[in-house]
């Protein structure tokens, strides 16, 4: 229980200290909702009038990718993980070191602060940019209450495996002597097949298939599609089952990686 | 001269260091590949599915993205990185050091790092661009070649006299180099397409702020389009006018805040 406590406290020190960049909060903030702005400039081109296209998840009409890309964007809050550099960064340094003899575990001391980052960008940027564009160009609610829960249900998941995914490769480093190259092909990864710019519905009968196998889809696209009832409640509840079965094979993996590396590590200099 | 061949040995240095590590040399190159196939992903997604955006076809747009790219992969290698680290060496007191060698701020920062990683979008940019046109029917007179060189030299000078404008605010904001690029970035993806999807306002902001004529006004050069959605037909001329004024003006601003730069100390 205690243990917990100090979990706690450093996610809330975290969100605390994240504030302090005001001028990056607002700048952030701004930059997001003009991206808003553009996603929907170039959907509204691309319709062309239509109001609705013709899918393989059904008929998705304007209105929907409007939601969908203002529901892409609040996850992109959420959904945001970054410890590639920084846990490559102590390794490289050897501050990995005092890591080892720290009385609690790595990977929940990095997934506290993780998500303490996304506590602070949800509460002083996700909220206030939601109000503004809510309040401009509104946003569908879910068809029925089951989607909309099992939407949010989805959440935590997608965060909990892109910040697995990037931990997994941050371990990396204990062998390889620069993983930076990793972090941004696991970026463009997640750019494209995650449905965080295009909904899987516009790509080739090809590429769904691929993306089938990826664990991507199950990040943006799943909860977005979910939430505008284009995947059904029982459809849904065995992505969220997808989600956990890739939760458990991360976690397994990072184990290894994890026991692993700590016997092969040399650190440098003191 | 001198400085061309200080930056041959720059270079040298960085590609032997880069060889060191043999699994690192081949994870680059791959890392090279898809970086530079990346910026066209997205665009080859949408158009393949809707074929058509405010009448530019998806060879059209595919010319108009090549064209960015292109121009961005130059500048990633020259330009973008060591501007970047500017801000670390305001904050750290390094920026002293710069100031005192004898050839001027600006070119020794240039010189200071070179990102071979960028080299992918320039090369992968030139064959989506021959390839588009080929695809559209356009062949290329030498007048043409000759106005396509210099369309992709005035991208580079425009975006390396905004890049330098954004380094520019690190002297006096910490922090505000990388916020900067990032927000250019941002505006950045507004000339993937045609800037006639968007309302006026913003069509008139990128061609003052001048994103248009990396991409959209010259490409009417080559495209052969009536000139339709332009502000002024003249206007797709007017690329190597505004790439020496948007230039002039950024080492213009660098040097007015080098004379009024405070070091930071350490």
């Amino acid at each position: 229980m205690s243990r917990l406590r100090v979990y706690a406290h450093l996610l809330v020190n975290e969100a605390a200290s994240q504030v302090a960049y005001r001028f990056n909060t607002v700048l952030g903030m701004a930059s997001n909702i003009v991206f808003i702005f553009i996603q929907m400039a170039i959907w509204r081109a691309l319709y062309a009038g239509r109001d609705a296209v013709q899918t393989g998840f059904g008929a998705v009409s304007l209105r929907e990718m409007v939601t969908y890309v203002v529901l892409t964007t609040a996850l992109s809050y959420l959904v945001d993980a970054y410890v590639i550099e920084r846990i490559d960064q102590r390794i490289k340094s050897g501050e990995i070191a005092i890591d080892f003899i720290r009385p609690i575990s790595h990977l929940l001391y990095h997934l506290a602060t993780t998500w303490g980052e996304s506590l602070s960008r949800f509460v002083v940027r996700m909220v206030p940019m939601l109000v503004v564009v809510v309040a401009i160009v509104g946003v569908q609610a879910p068809p029925t209450a089951a989607a909309g829960l099992l939407s949010l249900a989805l959440v935590p998941g997608a965060a909990l495996m892109l910040f697995l995914m990037s931990y997994l490769l941050g371990l990396v480093g204990f062998w390889h002597t620069s993983v930076w190259q990793l972090g941004s092909l696991l970026y463009m990864m997640v750019g494209l097949f995650s449905g965080s710019f295009i909904p899987l519905w516009f790509f080739p009968d090809w590429l769904v298939a691929v993306s089938q196998y990826l664990p991507f889809r199950l990040l943006y696209f799943a909860p977005s599609a979910v939430w505008l009832g284009k995947i059904a409640p029982a459809q849904a509840a065995v992505l969220l089952a997808h989600q956990w079965l890739w939760i458990a094979g991360l976690l397994a993996a990072q184990r290894v990686l994890w026991l692993a590396g700590i016997r092969k590590v040399v650190v440098q200099g003191g | 001269m001198r400085l061309l061949r200080l930056y041959g040995t720059f270079v040298r240095v960085i590609l032997k260091g880069l060889l060191e590590y043999r699994l690192n040399f081949y994870l680059d190159f791959l890392t090279w590949v898809i970086h530079g196939l990346a910026g066209y992903a997205a665009v080859w997604i949408i158009m393949n599915r809707f074929q058509v955006i405010n009448g530019w076809t998806w060879y059209e747009v595919m010319v108009l993205v090549a064209l960015y790219q292109i121009s961005w992969g130059a500048c990633g290698v020259f330009i973008r990185s060591p501007l970047l680290t500017v801000e670390h060496l305001v904050r750290d007191g390094k920026f002293d050091n710069v100031m005192t060698k004898p050839i001027p701020t600006l070119v020794h920062v240039i010189l200071m790092k070179f990102n071979h990683i960028w080299c992918s979008n320039v090369i992968i940019g030139l064959i989506v661009l021959l390839v588009s046109l080929r695809e559209l029917g356009i062949s290329l007179g030498a007048a043409d070649v000759i106005w396509l060189i210099v369309t992709l030299a005035c991208g580079v000078m425009i975006l390396s006299g905004l890049i330098i404008m954004i380094g520019t605010l690190s002297f006096r904001f910490i922090r505000a180099g990388s916020m900067g690029q990032r927000i250019f970035f941002t505006f950045a993806e507004f000339i993937r397409y045609p800037i006639t999807i968007y309302p006026k306002a913003i069509q008139l902001l990128l061609t003052a702020v001048p994103f248009a004529f990396i991409n959209f006004y010259p490409a009417h050069l080559f495209l052969d389009r009536s000139g339709g959605g332009t502000f002024a037909p003249a206007l797709r001329y007017g690329g190597p006018a505004v790439a020496v004024v948007t230039l002039a003006l950024g080492v213009a601003l660098w040097n007015a805040g080098i004379r009024r730069y405070q070091s930071t100390g350490s």
